[in-house]
This record gives C-alpha cells, sequence and structure tokens, in this order.
C-alpha cells in the first residue's frame, strides 16, 4: 500500500470519536439530534442576524446616529452570546458523525471559512479600532472599517451556504469523484479507478 | 453597574425580579402556551384530505416553478441557503427592535428611532424570507398540506406578522409606553417569532 494513502491524523481522530458509544447514541437519537440542529440553525437569527446588525451600522447602512463604540459595546456581546451556542451545539454535531464530516468537503470548506471570519474579527478589534475615537460617531465610517465589515457579512454567509450543504452527498468519497474533490475531501483510501 | 457584594444578593435579585416582573410573568405564559401547542395534534392530515385540500396543494405544486425545483439537485437547498439569509436579517431586526424593548442592548436609544433603524431591514428580511419560501412550498406542496408543523408555521407567521404592527410596533413608537407594556410585547415578540421559526424548521424533521 502506497504511504500515501495511510489514513491522515485527522481521520485517525475523528474515527477515534466516531468509535464512542456516546458519539453513536448521539447520531441515532430521535429527539437529541434534530433539537441540536434546529437549535444550532435557529442560533443563526441570534448570532449572525445580531451581527449583520452591527455590520450594517458600521456599512453605514443602519443606526447612523448611534456610536459605532455603544453598537459593539451593547449588541454584539448578545452575538457573540449566540456564538457561543453556536460552537457548542456545532460541537455535538459533529461529535455524532465525526468520520462523514471530516470527509465532506463543505464541512473543510466551512471550517477554512471560519479561520477567515476569526482573522477578520481580530483585524477589526485589534488593527482596524485602534483610532476608533476619530469615527466612532461617524454616520459612515473609514474605508478599512467598511471592508472589514462586508467582508464578515460575505464571510458568514458563507459559513451559512456550506454548512447548510454539509447535508448533501454530492462530493461523497468514492470512485466516481474527480481527483480535486478526492484530494479536497481528504479521502483516505485510494478510490481512483 | 458595579457589583453587589455578597450580603447585597438577594435584595438585588428581588429587585431585578419585580424590576422584570411583567417580562417574567410573559414569559411563564408564553411557556404555557408552547406547553398546550406541543402535544397539541391537529387535524391537518384529515382536512388536507376531508375538504379536497390535497387535489388543490398538488394542483399548485404541478405549476412550472414547483417542478423545476422537485427535479433539481441543487435548486432547493440553493434557495433553502438564501431563505436563511432571510432569517439572519430578519431575526436579527427583531432581536435588536425586542432587547431595546427589554431594557437591554440599545437601552438608553428611544424605542421609536431603534424601530426607525430597524424597520427596513425588517422589511428586507421578510421579503426575502417569503420570496425563497413560497418556492420551497411550491416543490413540496403535498408534504406541506399533511405537514403539523407547516400548519403550525403559517398559522405563526400570521400571527406574528400582525403582532408585529398592530402590537409591537405601536408600543415601540408610543412616547411613554410603561416598562411593563414593552418587556410584556418584547417576550411575546420573540415567542411568536420563535415559533415560527422552530416550526419551520421541524417541518424537515416530520412528514
Amino acid at each position: 500500500m502506497d504511504s500515501r494513502y495511510e489514513p491522515s491524523v485527522l481521520h485517525s481522530f475523528a474515527a477515534w470519536l466516531d468509535s464512542h458509544a456516546w458519539s453513536t447514541a448521539l447520531h441515532e437519537s430521535l429527539w437529541v439530534w434534530p433539537l441540536l440542529e434546529s437549535t444550532h440553525v435557529l442560533t443563526v437569527a441570534l448570532f449572525v442576524g445580531v451581527l449583520v446588525m452591527v455590520d450594517l451600522r458600521l456599512l453605514g447602512f443602519a443606526f447612523k446616529d448611534t456610536p459605532v463604540s455603544i453598537m459593539t459595546g451593547r449588541v454584539l456581546p448578545w452575538s457573540i452570546g449566540g456564538f457561543c451556542l453556536m460552537v457548542v451545539t456545532g460541537l455535538l454535531l459533529f461529535y455524532a458523525n465525526p468520520v462523514a464530516y471530516t470527509h465532506n468537503v463543505w464541512f473543510r470548506l466551512k471550517v477554512v471559512l471560519l479561520v477567515i471570519a476569526a482573522v477578520n474579527a481580530w483585524m477589526f478589534h485589534r488593527r482596524v479600532s485602534r483610532d476608533r475615537e476619530r469615527w466612532d460617531s461617524q454616520p459612515r465610517p473609514p474605508l478599512a472599517v467598511r471592508l472589514v465589515s462586508a467582508t464578515s457579512v460575505s464571510v458568514w454567509a458563507g459559513v451559512i451556504l456550506a454548512g447548510r450543504m454539509i447535508a448533501y452527498n454530492w462530493f461523497e468519497c468514492g470512485p466516481s469523484q474527480s481527483a480535486f474533490i478526492l484530494w479536497a475531501a481528504g479521502c483516505a483510501v485510494d478510490l481512483t479507478p | 453597574m458595579s457589583v453587589p457584594g455578597v450580603g447585597q444578593w438577594p435584595s438585588f435579585a428581588s429587585r431585578w425580579i419585580v424590576g422584570h416582573r411583567c417580562a417574567l410573568g410573559s414569559v411563564a405564559l408564553v411557556a404555557v402556551l408552547w406547553w398546550l401547542l406541543l402535544p397539541w395534534k391537529s387535524n391537518a392530515a384529515t382536512w388536507c384530505e376531508a375538504f379536497g385540500w390535497a387535489d388543490f396543494y398538488r394542483e399548485i405544486g404541478d405549476g412550472s416553478i414547483g417542478r423545476a425545483i422537485g427535479e433539481s439537485l441543487w435548486l432547493f437547498p440553493v434557495i433553502e441557503v438564501v431563505h436563511l439569509f432571510g432569517l439572519a436579517v430578519l431575526g436579527g431586526s427583531v432581536i435588536v427592535m425586542d432587547l431595546r424593548l427589554l431594557g437591554v442592548g440599545l437601552k438608553n436609544a428611544v424605542p421609536a428611532r431603534v424601530l426607525a433603524n430597524v424597520r427596513p431591514w425588517f422589511f428586507v428580511g421578510l421579503f426575502v424570507m417569503i420570496a425563497t419560501g413560497v418556492p420551497l412550498f411550491l416543490s413540496e406542496t403535498t408534504k406541506c398540506c399533511f405537514n403539523h408543523s407547516f400548519e403550525v408555521k403559517i398559522t405563526g407567521l400570521f400571527l406574528a406578522v400582525l403582532y408585529t404592527f398592530a402590537v409591537r410596533n405601536r408600543v415601540a413608537v408610543r412616547d411613554g409606553a410603561s416598562t411593563c407594556a414593552m418587556q410584556g410585547v418584547a417576550v411575546f415578540s420573540l415567542g411568536l417569532w420563535f415559533t415560527v421559526a422552530a416550526a419551520g424548521r421541524w417541518i424537515g424533521f416530520s412528514g
């Protein structure tokens, strides 16, 4: 067997999680899984919804008379609370079916987008907000601020798209997939005919 | 606001409860309504057959839009993603306004100003949700006809839209609306929209 086709660390970790009895129980549960999934989906309204309202302020489309610091200080924490709920339910959903998600291209795309979103949030809070006092009350903040918030809205929209598509098995590892998909999904076994 | 010392907690908690009595009471009432709603099995399936709705539903689902979505592999999920974008915008605008009415979030802003800011985005979200929701419905009309969650969702949607314009927004723009009224109104708004969203998600799990 070619060494390239040895299971990756990611695959081994996912397979180890998959071997847990609790993982199987969660996967097969009649009520817990749907309730977790529903909570994960509905929290989009709290997390992304409230974040969009803050981003609309940063873009100069809404709350023009409200200082940015009020939006980030009073409104953003609610979004962050929603994000925490997202992470908890998301991790549990992953735990229910780790091997399938590890080799799902949409899941992988979602993780990449999450990293981009994290870097973008860091850019906003650590770099762009340094001179916030100067534009805190401006109805339309400077271009750098608007670029960061436009990126935020787009990337989170991408996360919703990728997240929803995880449910479909169009790109499941198998001999009919293209070489690109086999690479992107990290299919552990050589499936090329 | 400073954190109260250990000895002050009982009085702090009791003042918080008294200050939020209308919100807490409304939460209790919403919880009771949910408790009554959950085990309620409607006659959705029976009605669908008995009143000849099944034929009507099949007919409207047999149009070009419904068939195109039903036959396509990609259309349904892609429309659903846009439906979720609508959920974010609609939900965000509802939540930011209701948080203000509950006395948190933009608590120092005049409610009418907050409403003026979120109102256009409420309409954007609602428009996107309906514009994508109708095609999603057209692709599986027969399933929806027999589906209890769909029935709850549509009923809830009518009530939520009606309630938002007839009650909540009126309280939000009224000068000198009492804290009690604002809290109660916000809890019912959040409860109604949550019911619509939750029942909507459950359509996919049931039937």
